[in-house]
This record gives structure tokens, sequence and C-alpha cells, in this order.
């Protein structure tokens, strides 16, 4: 049970990483440092304030969409069309400067917010009322990213973009306008995954790189580019980790997570570089 | 004649008093590499504030050897091959006239060996690890409470109350690995039963496995090496999982005002071991805690507490030595048997700390009263801790 | 080919060379660690930068190396060269199976699951505690002159220098580069990919586990975050990128530059290196994405380093009596 509600929260995590991907060809490095900065913004906003993380993260996404948007314009757009590691050293700079900025501004100590403790009884089984909240909100923001891609205008463009970009092109969209939106949502679904995540677990400005190996996982699993993919590659990452913590040992759940995922990749047979449907 | 000579003997004192007096206003040079990055950057922040506090302080009182004291700090990232070369270069760039150790014992275990090499006493006030004093070392001398002697207190509780089944866990990092064996073997001792829930990654969030099996197991006394995040987190959980302890007996997690900040009233009746505390009664410990909370805006916890008792030890081998000669120091240091704002330092030979236990702490009434040893006590330990379906 | 740069890289070279006879304690140690990351990043070089085939997880060989040469010193007593060799020899070993498994996959999957490999590889060595003392770490007897160590790290930078300049120049290399640009073309050339990647990976592999063992017996410590730290993989990569991979200046100009940079970084700027490094890190992508030694060779500020097989296919095309114009001996990019 706590695998699938986990697994809710690795969708979110991944699903931006997952639309960067596919729109862009490009790997952010920088991901697990947009979750963490919404993280540490939510934190303060409730230590300060007492807001509630639920009330915070209507202004923490809007701005982190921002942010997002004007990132990809300054720093990703110019790595486009450049060889796979060019983009992957950009990303990783960038995640340089926003740890630091989070060291600076939150110093290393870690943030929690400790709200909505306590759990559910179904039956014999506890059920942590915070994961439940998590999946039900991750699931909502799947759904609706799926339905935004499938059925609007500018998601029409944005999958477009990802198809065939200079066919976009000469059809008339703005492939850059596109790309950055496409970049500064990817933003909005880490920043609602990192409100969510300081919830659960105490954030700091370094744990960034842990979030992002998590995400990878995920979305390696269920295919870049490909959302339903990464439903099924967070839930079996997910519960995989439940999995081995509880029976094998807590040291090597990590690992046999790693493993997984490992034999997984190397199993699969169709083209992995294909862009997904969703 | 005589005019010109006397006149030649005025002019050379006066340049020699000149010249003296510039060498001994000279400052005294106090390196170290903290980690201000990387995994380790909390418990050096205060390290650090620490360091700089004491400095502060020794200048007020007209310095080391009468001479002003700098504080040269690099950052090693939490790393300890950056650790080996930033020491290299205080060393034999900066010069520094003294050393003191880092944050941590993976870092401390790299950078002792340099110290070592070019003969340079170092007080490493935060490193815990045996190890590090079982190499034939004679330059690294230990403040902190070493590892071994961090929850006998509480297993001796344990056995006092009349709870026969202890689980232990940790980390998987130095000091649990010292601490956990220490008082699982004390616990046989006692006659207690023993449950080795194994050691977990350090990074760790998520503790349902660890949790469910000392459910499963029947423990009634829940051991952990940990830190404080994970201290946080595994009460958090034990509550949602619905696990009701009668002893909590965290590591240095508990002892943190950070703990009970964090978990508000869930942090009652949590035991842990304690380095230190604001209120224990040693000598200046209460000025201490006042200047800290002045200049720092926070109450001082132990990382800053044993780092400042480790200057002390510092300076009080210094004026027993009487100069800056490292073999003086070292035997200064040896030999030195004080208490300090932390307790008592008193080290073997190898440099290895045997003076000083750890106290064992408990929440109780939304304070942290000290437990155990039985004449430090400020209060008496509540045993056990009520379910969580009947606190209120 | 004009002999200034070629000569400041001698002198360069050379003056890492007898570092440990004029050099003070710190600039030893400091060198150690400057030719220790350049020849990782020419390690790294070596299979990324040829095959294209871009592994973050290069660091899983120097731990393997690392752990190797820290157990047989420590239980059995071995020397410390003939341990690091072993290290190398041990690591070698492991990218066997580990490359006949990873080279299948193509792109960021290959990098995302070398990426997993080292995590896989640093759980493990945390988790064998019987063996590797887990999280507490191995303690290796101190290390008394660190002159030895860092000949040790300099021979291996010579010879993967020359290494790499050899590959430049064989049709070995020239087949890598072609897997490089287009794999399934040139697979329908004849050329036997799977091989030769795998060769490229193992041959990094040997180098980037005696180095490994190096590190260890230089800090006579080894923990699991030491051995497979994630810095030291990037700090590699980053040489390498800066530099210009697939190159031989490449590494030596970006490794040497993101040593010396790093280090002034953290001196000075204590508070802020990290992201002084980020936003470095992004300029030199924005403005040179394929490194600074390739840019430098395009000014002609550095010599050529393919003039060998030039002139090899110069003799072939005249031999064919084929016209030698000004495009036949342009430079092969």
């Amino acid at each position: 049970m706590n695998g699938v509600l986990l697994a809710g929260l690795y969708v979110l995590m991944a699903v931006g990483l997952n639309l960067v991907f596919g729109v862009m060809r490009v790997i952010n490095f920088a991901h697990g440092e947009l979750i963490v900065l919404a993280s540490l913004m939510t934190a303060s906003a409730f230590t300060a304030y007492g807001t509630s993380p639920l009330l915070s993260l209507l202004v923490v996404v809007p701005v982190m969409f921002l942010l997002g948007y004007g990132i990809e314009r300054l720093v990703i757009e110019p790595v486009v069309d450049t060889p796979q590691m060019v983009s992957l050293l950009t990303t990783f700079g960038l995640s340089l400067v926003l740890i630091n900025g989070g060291l600076l501004l939150w110093g290393a100590e870690e943030r929690a917010v400790p709200v909505l403790t306590g759990a559910f009884r179904i039956g014999t089984l506890a059920v942590p009322r915070v994961r439940v909240l998590t999946f039900g909100i991750a699931a909502a923001a799947t759904l609706a990213l799926y339905a935004f891609l499938r059925l609007s205008d500018w998601g029409r463009a944005v999958r477009a973009t990802a198809q065939a970009p200079t066919m976009a092109q000469t059809c008339g969209i703005d492939v850059r306008r596109v790309r950055g939106l496409a970049f500064a949502l990817a933003t909005a679904l880490a920043a609602l995954a990192g409100s969510l995540l300081v919830i659960m677990i105490p954030v700091d400005p370094q744990v960034g790189g842990l979030l992002i190996l998590k995400a990878f996982a995920v979305v390696v699993l269920g295919g870049l580019g490909n959302l339903l993919g990464a439903l099924l590659g967070a839930l079996v990452l997910a519960n995989a980790e439940v999995f081995a913590a509880y029976y094998v040992s807590p040291v090597l759940s990590e690992a046999v997570a790693f493993l997984v995922l490992l034999g997984l990749l190397l199993l699969r047979r169709h083209d992995p570089l294909a862009v997904g449907t969703a | 004649m005589k005019r010109a000579v006397v006149a030649a003997l005025l002019v050379v004192s006066i340049v020699c008093g000149l010249w003296g007096a510039a060498a001994a206003q000279k400052p005294v040079l106090v390196g170290a590499s903290l980690s201000l990055s990387g995994k380790y950057a909390k418990g050096a922040e205060f390290q650090n504030q620490a360091y700089q506090l004491w400095v502060e302080q020794v200048n007020a009182r007209g310095g080391l050897l009468g001479r002003p004291v700098e504080l040269r700090i690099y950052d090693d990232r939490s790393d300890p091959a950056t650790g080996v070369r930033l020491y290299e270069k205080l060393i034999s760039e900066d010069r520094v006239d003294l050393l003191v150790g880092p944050y941590s014992s993976a870092v401390t275990a790299a950078v002792s060996t340099v110290a070592e090499k070019h003969r340079l006493a170092m007080v490493a006030p935060m490193a815990a690890a045996n190890e590090i004093w079982q190499r034939g070392y004679r330059y690294v001398f230990q403040v902190i409470t070493p590892a071994s002697l961090y929850f006998i207190g509480g297993v001796e509780l344990a056995a006092g109350a009349g709870l026969k089944h202890v689980a232990v866990t940790g980390e998987d990092s130095d000091y649990p690995r010292d601490a956990i064996p220490a008082a699982a073997r004390r616990a046989t001792e006692l006659g207690l039963q023993v449950t080795d829930l194994g050691y977990y990654p350090k990074g760790t969030k998520d503790f349902s496995s660890i949790i469910t099996r000392a459910k499963t197991a029947g423990a009634l006394v829940l051991v952990c090496g940990c830190y404080e995040p994970d201290a946080i987190q595994l009460i958090r959980q034990a509550k949602e999982l619905d696990y009701s302890a009668k002893m909590y007996v965290f590591g240095v997690g508990p002892a943190l005002p950070e703990f009970a900040k964090a978990l508000g009233k869930d942090a009652e009746f949590v035991m842990g071991s304690d380095h230190w505390d604001p209120r224990v009664k040693t000598p200046g410990n209460a000025e201490f805690v006042a200047a800290f909370q002045r200049k720092f805006g926070r109450e001082p916890n132990y990382h800053a507490a044993g780092s400042y008792g480790g200057m002390q030890v510092l300076e009080a081998a210094l004026k027993q030595a009487g100069s800056l000669d490292q073999d003086k120091i070292r035997q200064a240091l040896v030999r030195l048997d004080i208490a300090t704002i932390f307790g008592r330092y008193k080290v073997t030979d190898a440099g290895a700390q045997t003076g000083k236990s750890a106290f064992i702490i408990q929440w109780q009434g939304r304070k942290k009263e000290i437990v155990w040893p039985p004449d430090a006590a400020s209060a008496r330990a509540v045993i056990p801790a009520p379910a969580w379906a009947d606190r209120r | 080919m004009s002999v200034a740069p070629l000569l400041a890289a001698l002198v360069v070279v050379g003056g890492l060379g007898v570092l440990p006879l004029v050099g003070s304690a710190y600039a030893l140690s400091l060198g150690y660690s400057v030719v220790t990351f350049t020849a990782l990043a020419y390690s790294w070089n070596l299979v990324s930068g040829y095959t294209g085939y871009v592994s973050l997880g290069h660091v899983a060989f120097f731990g393997v190396g690392g752990y190797t040469t820290a157990l047989l010193v420590t239980k059995a007593q071995w020397h410390w060269l003939l341990a690091a060799v072993a290290g190398g020899l041990v690591a070698a070993l492991v990218a066997v199976p580990a490359g006949a498994a990873m080279l299948r996959l193509r792109g960021p999957y290959f990098a995302i699951g070398m990426l997993g490999l080292a995590r896989v590889l640093e759980r493990l060595a945390l988790g064998w505690d019987s063996l590797t003392h887990g999280g507490r770490g191995l303690y290796l007897p101190p290390i008394i002159d660190t002159r030895g160590v860092y000949l040790a790290a300099f021979a291996v930078l010579l010879l993967l220098i020359a290494g790499t300049f050899w590959l430049e120049n064989s049709s070995f290399g020239l087949r890598l580069l072609a897997i490089r640009e287009d794999e399934t073309g040139a697979e329908s050339l004849g050329i036997p990919t799977a091989r030769l990647k795998l060769m490229a990976f193992v041959f990094s592999a040997l180098p980037t586990g005696i180095l490994g063992g190096i590190w260890a017996w230089h800090l006579s410590y080894l923990d699991p975050g030491t051995a497979f730290g994630i810095n030291i993989e990037l700090t590699a990569i980053v040489g390498a990128i800066l530099g210009g991979a697939g190159t031989v200046w490449g590494p030596l100009v970006g490794g040497l530059g993101i040593s010396l940079v790093g280090e002034a970084l953290w001196a000075r700027f204590p508070r802020v290196h990290l992201g002084l490094f980020g936003v470095i890190l992004v300029v030199t992508m924005l403005g040179l994405p394929r490194g600074l030694a390739t840019a430098l060779m395009r000014l002609r500020a550095l010599p050529p380093t393919r003039f060998l097989i030039r002139r090899a296919v110069r003799q072939e095309w005249r031999a064919q009596g084929l016209p030698l114009g000004r495009a036949a001996t342009a430079p092969i990019d």
C-alpha cells in the first residue's frame, strides 16, 4: 500500500523531467534543485506565517512556473540542439548555482512542515494521511497534464514540437515559445512535487541530487518522453524499494531499486529514444 | 665619542624594541578546514561559530601567549581528500601556528595523517571514530564522548525499569557502528534480549520497514544510533504506524532543540544521548551559552560546545607549554586533565578520550531533562512512555 | 605548426614532472590532485569522448580500484603500488561484464545506467561491511612520503596522454569516431562496433582503477562516499568536456584548468564557490560547447594532433595518384 502511494509522488517528480526531455531532448540536471527550491519556499511560508502548504502552493507553483520560463529562455534555449553532454553540463552548472543559492538563503539545515501527521486505519493497516493526500494531488496533476497535452491547442503544439520540431515550425508554431512553456510547465510540476514532498520528509538545499536519481529511475523505467510509462515506472520503483527495504535490508533497498532499474533497462526491446504518445 | 655610543645604543634598542613589538603583535594563526558545504554542512555551522566565538573571547582576554589570535577557515566540502589538501595548504603555505580539527570522523581520519606527518598537534573536537586513535598516531587528540559510551546509560535505565527486550538499529556510519555494538553488549551483560535490525544507509528517509520489524519482534525498547533528521522521521513514522515502544533511546538527535521544535508534543518521553546540555553545571557553561546566544541569535548545541571546549583545551595546553613548540604542546595535551564547559577532558597516551561520558536526556513537559547518570540528573526518568493512542 | 604552444605544453608537463623535487608540501598535494583529475579526464575521454557513449558512472571503476587496493594493503599487506595496479586490473575485469551489458544501451540510457551502476557499487561498499567496514571506512597505514604517490599518478597521466595520442592516430580511434558520429552507419560498413566499444570501455577502466588505488593510499583512508563520490565523477567529466572531448589536448587543458580554477575558488570564495563554479560551467558551455582546446586548435594556438594519420592518408592518396589540394590536407575534425 505504501508503495503505491509513494509512487504517486515519484510520478510527479518525474513527469517534469520527462516532459523536458520529450520536447527538447535535454536532460535537466537541475530538476532536483527546482523541487527543493519549492520545498524550501513552502517550509519558510509555514514557519514564518503558519501557512498550510496546500495554500502556499497556490503562490509557489506559479512563481516557479515563471522562473522556469525565464531559465528556459536564458540558459536552456541556446543549448537545445547541441550534443547531450553540453546540455547536461549546462543544467548541471545551473543546479550548482541553485544549490549555492539555497545554502545562502536557507543555510544547510533541514526544513520540515509537520502537518497532516497521523494515519487512516484500514483494518490492520496504518495508512499515513499525508501519503494519501500526496497521491491524490499527484494523480490529479498528472491527469490534468495528460488532458492538457491531448486536448488543448497549446498541448498539441507541445506534442508537435516534441515529435518533429522543424515540421512544427513550418506549420507556424513558435517552437521557442512552446519550449519555454514546456519547461515552465515542468518546473511548475516540480514545484508541486516539492511542496508536497516537504510535508513528508525534511528537506535541505542539498538533497536535489538524491531526488533527481529517483526521478531518473522512474523516467528511464517508463521510457523517456512517455507519460504513461512513467506511471508504471514509478509504481515499479516505489514498490521495489518498499519491498526490498522490508525483506532484504534497508541498506540494500536502494541498491535493489537500482538493480531493478538496470535490469529493466537491459530488457527493453523497442527503441528507447522514441518520443511517447502521451 | 661617548655620546655617539650612547646615541647608537639608544637607536639600536629602540629598533629592537619596535621589532620585538611587531613580532609580538604578529597574530597566532589557527587553521582548520570545515564542511561549509556538502553533507556535513549543518553540523559544521555550529562548529564554525564556536571557533569564532572562542577567538573573539580569547582576544578580549589578551590573546594566546600575549599575541592576538587569528582564525583561518577553508571549506573542505565534506570531502576528506579536499580536507587533506587544505590542511597541507594551511601548514605549508599559510604557515599556521596551530591546527584544530574539521567536522566529522571521516574528514578527521584523513587530515590527521597530515598533522601527524608534519608533527603538528591537533585537537579534533568533532571526531568520534575509535579507529582514528588506533593507528599509533601521537599528534591527534579527541574531545568528544567516545561513541561506545553513548547508550550505556539508556541500557542501564531499561534494565533498571525491568524492560526485557531491546531492538537496536542505526545509520551506517562511524559512530553508530561503535555505539550500537557496545550498547548491545551491555544489554546482553545485563540479561536483556537484543534484536538487531541492521544498519540503514545514510540519507534514508523512510523507516517504515525498521519500525514494522521492531513491532513484529515485540521489542519494547528501541535504540537507534542516528542523527537528528532520522530521529525525527522515526518518531513520526512510529506514530503513523502505531508502534508504541516503552522507551525510545535515539542517538544524538533528541538532544538537539530542533528535535522538539519539529515534533511538538510527539517528542515527549523520547530519550537521547547528550554530549552536553546548556544547563549542565560545568565551569563557565552558563556564560558560554549566554555569549553564544547573544552573538549568533540561537542557543548553542553540543557541536558548538564541543568545539568551544576543544579550544579551551588547546588554550590550557598552550599555557602549560608556554610556547608554540608543537612537541611541548603535544606533551601538555597528553597529560592534561581538566574540566571544560563541555565536560572532562582526559585522554589516553594515544590521544583517545577516556574521561568524558554521555548524559541521557528525556523530554518531559516540553523540557529536556537530564535523567542519567543519577548524580547529574535534573529529573527522574519516565518509563514506560505512554502509548500513542493514550496520548492527548 | 607553430612551436610556441608545443613548447608551452612541454614546459607545463615538465614542470609537473619536477614538482616533487621543488614544490612545497601543499604544492605537491595540489599537484597530485591536479594530475589525478587530469588523468581521470583522459581516461573518461578514452571511452566517452571517442565513442560518444557518455558515461556518468566512471567513478564506479575508481571506487573498485580504490577498495581493491585498500583491502589488499590492509588485509594482505601488499605494497601499495602493486595493490594499485591490481586495483586497476580488477576494475578492468569488472568492466567486461558491465560494459557488455551497458553498452547495449544508447544515449541518455547508457549515461543514467552507468550512474546507476556507480550508485549500486557505492551501496554495496556501504552494505558489505564485513569486507569493506561499510560507512566507517578503511584505515590504511599512514603515508610518509607523498612524492611516490605523486610520481605514480604522474606516470599514469603520461601513459594516458601517450595512449590518447596513439588512439587519435590509429585506425582503432578512427573507427571509434565513426561509432560516435553514426553507429548504425558504422555497423553497415562492417565495423564490429560492440567489440570496439567494449575494448575502449575496458581500456578506460584500467587506469581509472589504478588512480582510485593511489587515491586510497594517498588519503590513508577510504569510505564509500570518498571512493564513489559523485564530485570525482563530475570533476573528471567537466575537465574533459570543458577542454574538449575526443581530442588529445582537451583533457589536459580542461583538467588543469578545472582543478586550478576550482582550488582558487574555494580558497577565496568559501561561501559562493559552488555557485561560481556553476556559472563558469554554464558560460563556457554556452560559449564554447566543443571545448576550450578545440577552439584553441581552430585558432592555431594549439598544434593539431592528428598529423600522423593525416600523413598516412596523404601517402596513401599520393600512391594512388589522387589530387592533393588544400581540401585533402585540411584538419580532420
